[in-house]
């Protein structure tokens, strides 16, 4: 099936169904779901074809270092994240007819409580023929770019996406419009989209200005030898941030009880003067990237993957620690990257390993009582996963996450790791 | 109960060593703003002769519970990077980075902090330890500065009505007095000068019943779920009503509150209870809320 998939390329795939076309944008690889195809219904109306399939992705969070038995101080969320949770609930329905395609995928989670939201809506018009094709999409559509943001959740080996991908693309969807092309092993997207996918800090799903980024990945897809296959690309992004304006603030009187008698005095008295509203800016976000993805189809053991991605990137954080030039008064040069592998033992039981690394500030620097020195602000989170399951997407998952940062203090005063370690249980079905 | 695989996942607690806790130091007597809490006592730390901390500056040596960012600063011995600061005995203590040196003393780095107590701090004595520390982890000797701590005291007054709750709920205070008049969010003061019965005279308005704060007003909550209408002299003889109105739980599922009337410091009486989501239904205003509790005032 792996292998069919391959030959068909996308244009194939958008012929046969619309969950085919679904999977067939995240890059084929030899671990490429059967199930998916086979366990979602399909109807035919006239010239209508429709499909509706899903897939459910359920946490057992069994130990993370950072949580706690408490509310946050400052916004009174819970600290625990020891806990049980549905992290995706997927649920599409798609229709094609002809030359059109169209598809809404609604998400379901409890990560933040309950949530119901749109996680992909698309209206897409493609041709497609044995050896090239072609589509426009436009809507909530997947953005193109790198390896793990193209990806399909379920495809993953591993939880979730590295640090550097999930901070320069907090969602894998934005709303834009993409062209996509194929000829035979050669892959090319490109698409304008808003700049603020599912999952930014400041305005997922929305546009604070009116410039749009545009992303774009070159790359092939290609059965090189009978059981290897091999997916290489590189990428860009070329856009524009936002930096939010303030309102304009009211004259405030405030009294510091500095020599604490509980008395106020004229002393104590500090004027705040208000100050005029300032206006919102624009400021320039790039970022370039290049990915890989290995595959080797092992007669009777299983497929072994071998993949990695390096991006660079400047003031595109837009997840973990979110660019603001405007704010800092200087651009903030992101650099990352990933590399993993597993490998199926049999089709039960499967291995993972992967390594990646996040810097949101090469230029950090940090004051100490004499010098400013340079801070490193790095991540860096080493990945275990062992999967289980005997039906290609359904399985079981257990990772284990060991994670290094700079965000705690050591007792002399520099940066230093703060615990952060964890242990996930994950149930996975596609339908 | 939490669950420790590191336990019996024995290859990954290896690798699971290292990082510093990310507890947050909220359950710690004394938290510092901006600071890196590290369980343990500060007492048990391994001390070194150097470095030491030069001065502290602290303007005052009474504290309440609860109080928030009394600031202490001080001079650490030049190269020191950060300081310790705890109680001693406390759960734990803060790590915070040193500051530039002032331009007075150009060699010594200095440390400004913000400190914040638990609202549970029980009445007693405290020895703040602040300790100097340098590359790498090496922590001196320990300086001290005593803190007394002094239970923060209700409003005085002949007659005191006081209303307490435990959650960052909206709740109103209402006091109605002998002559009808109610004392509330809405109407602070129970003088009416437009009143008759009896009539008003000059000092009329600093006699009357006042209503000193509107806790968590709007849902805004200032943490304080207390409110009290006090009588700073003799309190008008008669028949007094306490109403407790839930104008919002702002979320909470429940607030449980406390109303309590005190004459010159004797308990005329005292009711509990528990404001529900049912309890916003009613309207807001005068006349709102449940009846807590009824007291006479004698003659005196």
């Amino acid at each position: 099936m792996n292998t069919r998939i391959g030959r068909l390329g996308l244009g194939g795939l958008l012929l046969v169904g619309a969950v085919q076309t679904a999977l067939a944008e995240e890059a084929p690889a030899p671990s490429q779901p059967a199930a998916a195809t086979s366990s979602a219904g399909r109807l035919s109306v006239g010239e209508t074809i429709l499909t509706v399939g899903g897939f459910l992705q359920a946490d057992a969070v069994l130990t993370d270092q950072s949580s706690q038995d408490q509310l946050s101080p400052s916004g009174g969320e819970p600290l625990n994240t020891q806990r049980f949770l549905i992290r995706r609930g997927h649920l599409f329905v798609e229709a094609s007819r002809r030359m059109l395609r169209a598809a809404v995928e609604l998400d379901a989670n409890t990560i933040k409580g309950m949530a119901l939201g749109l996680a992909r809506a698309e209206l897409a018009l493609g041709k497609a023929r044995p050896t090239w094709n072609w589509e426009l999409a436009l809507g909530l559509v997947r953005i193109p770019f790198g390896l793990e943001v193209r990806e399909w959740d379920p495809d993953r080996f591993f939880l979730e996406r590295s640090n550097v991908s999930r901070a320069l693309f907090p969602g894998n969807f934005d709303l834009g419009a993409r062209a996509q092309v194929s000829w035979r092993f050669l892959r090319a997207q490109v698409a304008a989209m808003n700049g603020n996918p599912l999952g930014d800090a400041s305005f997922p799903a929305r546009d604070p200005n009116s410039a749009k980024d545009f992303v774009g990945r070159l790359g092939m897809d290609a059965t090189v030898a009978t059981k290897v296959h091999v997916t290489a690309g590189v990428s860009s992004l070329k856009g524009t941030g936002f930096h939010p304006g303030t309102p304009a603030t009211k004259n405030v009187l405030v009294w510091n009880d500095q020599n604490e008698d509980g008395m106020v005095q004229l002393s104590e008295i500090q004027i705040i003067p208000g100050r005029a509203a300032t206006p919102s800016r624009n400021f320039s976000r790039f970022a370039v990237g290049a990915d890989s993805r290995i595959g080797l189809a092992i007669p009777r053991l299983g497929n072994s993957v071998l993949f990695g991605e390096v991006i660079w990137g400047s003031n595109l954080d837009r997840g973990l620690r979110p660019a603001d030039p405007i704010a800092s008064g200087r651009d903030l040069r992101e650099f990352g990257w990933v590399v993993g592998a597993s490998q199926e033992f049999t089709s039960w039981v499967g291995l993972g390993v992967r390594y990646d690394f996040y810097n949101p500030d090469v230029d950090a620097s940090r004051q100490t009582p004499t010098v400013l020195v340079p801070r490193d602000v790095s991540f860096h989170t080493w990945t275990f996963t062992l999967s289980w399951g005997g039906f290609a997407h359904d399985r079981l998952m257990l990772e284990y996450q060991h994670n290094r940062n700079a965000l705690g203090v050591a007792s002399d005063g520099s940066p230093t790791t703060l615990a952060a370690d964890t242990l996930t249980l994950r149930g996975q079905m596609v339908f | 109960m939490s669950f420790r695989p590191g336990i019996w996942f024995l290859p990954l607690a290896v690798a699971a060593c290292g990082g510093t806790s990310s507890d947050t130091g909220l359950e710690a007597a004394v938290r510092v703003a901006g600071g890196q809490f590290y369980p343990g006592s500060i007492d048990k730390l391994a001390s070194a002769d150097v470095p030491t901390v030069v001065d502290v500056l602290n303007s005052q040596n009474v504290i309440i519970p609860g109080l928030q960012n009394k600031q202490i600063s001080g001079r650490l011995d030049p190269g020191s990077t950060a300081v310790a600061i705890g109680f001693s005995g406390d759960i734990g203590y803060w790590i915070l980075p040193a500051d530039v040196p002032d331009a007075d003393s150009p060699t010594q780095p200095t440390f400004h902090a913000s400190l914040s107590f638990s609202p549970s701090l029980p009445q007693t004595s405290y020895d703040l330890i602040v300790r100097a520390a340098t590359p790498p982890n090496t922590i001196g000797p320990a300086t001290h500065v005593a803190l007394d701590v002094e239970p923060s005291l209700p409003p005085t007054g002949g007659l005191v009505v006081s209303l307490w709750w435990d959650t960052g709920s909206d709740l109103d205070l209402h006091v109605v007095d002998p002559y009808g008049v109610e004392i509330w969010a809405g109407n602070i003061n129970s003088y009416d000068r437009y009143s008759t019965l009896p009539a008003p005279d000059a000092g009329a308005m600093s006699e009357a019943g006042i209503l000193d704060f509107d806790s968590n007003a709007g849902c805004v909550i200032d943490g304080r779920c207390n409110e009290n209408v006090v009588w700073s002299v003799a309190a008008p003889a008669g028949d007094y009503v306490a109403r407790v109105d839930t104008f919002s739980l702002c979320g909470n599922s429940a607030a449980r509150w406390t109303v309590e009337a005190l004459f010159d410091g004797v308990s005329l009486g005292k009711a509990e209870g528990e404001a529900l989501p049912a309890s916003q239904r009613f309207s807001k205003g005068k006349g709102s809320g449940v009846t807590a509790l009824s007291f006479t005032v004698a003659s005196p």
